[in-house]
């Protein structure tokens, strides 16, 4: 049975002042498999984190429907967790109260929360860190927390929506990196949105494209990779190959939508 | 000069200093100078010497008591009213609208104005000094309050709703300590407003505080005191001052730039 079932979504948000309303997401459907890590792929604006966003709670769909583990989902909860591309740890929070921030919600006790919490901070490089604000990490920092932070309140589904958009190559190597050896450990289902073709095959077992706004789903690749992934993979003729054709696919889209 | 360029510490309270020494030699050039009578404004060594004398012999310090209990006593009231208040407004649209146009409102009523209605209401003891600083405060701190547990970034609410946060630990754990460092810089800012109005209160129908003792000087046209007085107000908000200043930095690190 599908992990998650994205059933015909659609979203069209009302007109402002004066204006069209505006579509954009066409009617989706998206089937996730247990332990899948999808890729959402797509030019700017196509609709990818309106997709996303629906599927976390965070905005209502205008038609479909989705399903988590069989259960219809309305409104945000614990069990979606969600990374967003902009920095969202709460300033006056440390590190590790960040990442206990769901714990403390279930009502897990103190100790144990700053327990799963220093786990946490470690798996992501960040056990020195724990008693840090915010403010005093950098950016990649920021986001290892953030992930942290949606992974300790053991999600059915990890959302992430450009996560290391922000951040310079270097780092973002790392990151996926990162990622990936978590995910291949905790074995988690996961949804990732990015513009990075690079990115999306290295970390995706599965690369979804959508096409121009308004989005849909255009083709539906599965990234035959082994793992574990090393680095190197990038240069391999199997990912040049597989990276051609998907910079076809969203070359196409791109110059759809400058049209 | 580079803009924004900053300044060390030491040489920060050095300049603070010196505009204070530049302030009291321009004073007494212009008063031991000749230059202004001395019958509308004391020079610096007679105010001293004035103020001496009221301590020590007319009991001034507890003029300056009476003064601060009472900004203190109703600032406290408008914050027990001000702060539940300014947060539903701040957290609940639909409050929000429903008190802030006639918050709004009353805000522009100038506490003053009150005073000959409150001393009809409450005499002219100490509930209607109390009054006062109530009514010139509340409406202020309701508005700021509201404004700053609204004033929050949307991607930090939603974070925390993927979190498995309920509409409640939203409110008591995200709106709120993210406005906290705001509020009580609200605090010391509506704190020193309040002392305008005391010292307005007690200039009409008062026996004891500091605008007392001013009105009383008036009468016997002794600039010296009235100065005192002034600069006793000035020296109390300066040290309310650095005293919030020292817990908010303590309160709230993460804050701090
Ligand atoms: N709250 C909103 N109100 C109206 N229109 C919106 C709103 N949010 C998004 N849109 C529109 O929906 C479309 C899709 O936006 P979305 O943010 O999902 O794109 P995206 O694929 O995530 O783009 P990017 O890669 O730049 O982040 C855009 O054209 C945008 O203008
Ligand atoms: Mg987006």
């Amino acid at each position: 049975m599908s992990k998650l079932l994205v059933a015909n979504v659609g979203k069209i948000f009302p007109a402002q002042a004066n204006g069209q309303p505006t579509r954009a997401l066409m009617p989706t459907s998206l089937d996730v498999g247990d332990n899948d890590f999808i890729a959402i792929l797509g030019p700017s604006g196509c609709g990818k984190s309106t997709l996303l966003r629906i599927i976390g709670g965070l905005e209502t769909a205008s038609e479909g429907k989705i399903m988590l583990d069989g259960v219809p989902v309305s409104g945000p909860g614990a069990d979606r967790g969600f990374v967003f591309q902009s920095y969202t740890l709460f300033p006056w929070l440390t590190v590790a109260e960040n990442i206990a921030f769901g714990l403390r919600e279930k009502g897990v006790a103190e100790r144990e929360r700053l327990d799963i919490a220093r786990g946490w901070a470690d798996r992501v490089g960040l056990s020195s860190f724990v008693d840090h604000f915010p403010k005093q990490l950098s950016g990649g920092m920021q986001q290892r927390t953030a992930i942290a932070r949606a992974l300790a309140n053991d999600p059915k589904i990890l959302l992430l929506d450009e996560p290391f958009g922000a951040l310079d190559n270097q780092t973002r190597a790392l990151m996926q990196e990162m990622l990936l050896g978590i995910w291949e450990r905790e074995r988690k289902t996961v949804l990732f949105v990015t513009h990075d073709i690079e990115e999306a095959i290295f970390v995706g077992s599965r690369v979804v494209v959508m096409s121009a706004r308004p989005g849909r789903i255009k083709a539906d690749i599965a990234v035959d990779l082994p793992h574990p992934r090393p680095y190197t993979i990038k240069t391999s003729p199997e990912f040049v190959a597989l990276k051609e054709r998907l910079v076809e696919e969203i070359r196409s889209e791109v110059m759809a939508s400058a049209h | 000069m580079k803009p924004l360029q900053p300044v060390s510490a030491p040489a920060r309270i050095g300049y603070g200093i010196a505009f204070f020494a530049l302030f009291v030699a321009l004073w007494s050039v212009a008063t031991f100078g000749g230059y202004v009578q001395k019958l509308f404004l004391a020079d610096p060594l007679t105010m001293v010497r004035e103020g001496y004398s009221l301590l020590v012999q007319y009991g001034f310090a507890f003029d300056i008591g009476m003064t601060i209990w009472r900004v203190v006593g109703g600032f406290v009231l408008a914050v027990i009213v001000a702060l539940p208040l300014g947060i539903m407004m701040g957290a609940y649209k639909r409050i929000e609208a429903f008190l802030e146009p006639f918050v709004s409102f009353a805000r522009y009523l100038p506490a003053s104005a009150f005073i000959p209605l409150l001393i009809l209401w409450a005499g002219i003891g100490e509930a209607q000094k109390l009054l006062v600083i109530f009514i010139g405060s509340v409406f202020q701190l309701i508005l700021m309050i509201a404004v700053s547990v609204g004033s929050i970034r949307r991607d930090l609410v939603d974070a925390a709703y993927t979190l498995g946060a309920t509409d409640t630990s939203v409110v008591r754990r995200v709106l709120l300590p993210n406005a906290a460092p705001e509020i009580a810089e609200i605090f010391r800012l509506v704190l020193g407003w309040a002392w305008t109005y005391v010292i307005v209160a007690e200039l009409i129908g008062s026996s004891s505080g500091i605008g007392h003792m001013i009105t009383d000087s008036q009468a016997l046209l002794n600039t010296g005191q009235i100065i005192f007085g002034i600069i006793v107000i000035g020296l109390i908000g300066l040290v309310s001052d650095f005293m919030f200043k020292a817990v908010n930095q303590r309160l709230f690190p993460w804050a701090q730039r």
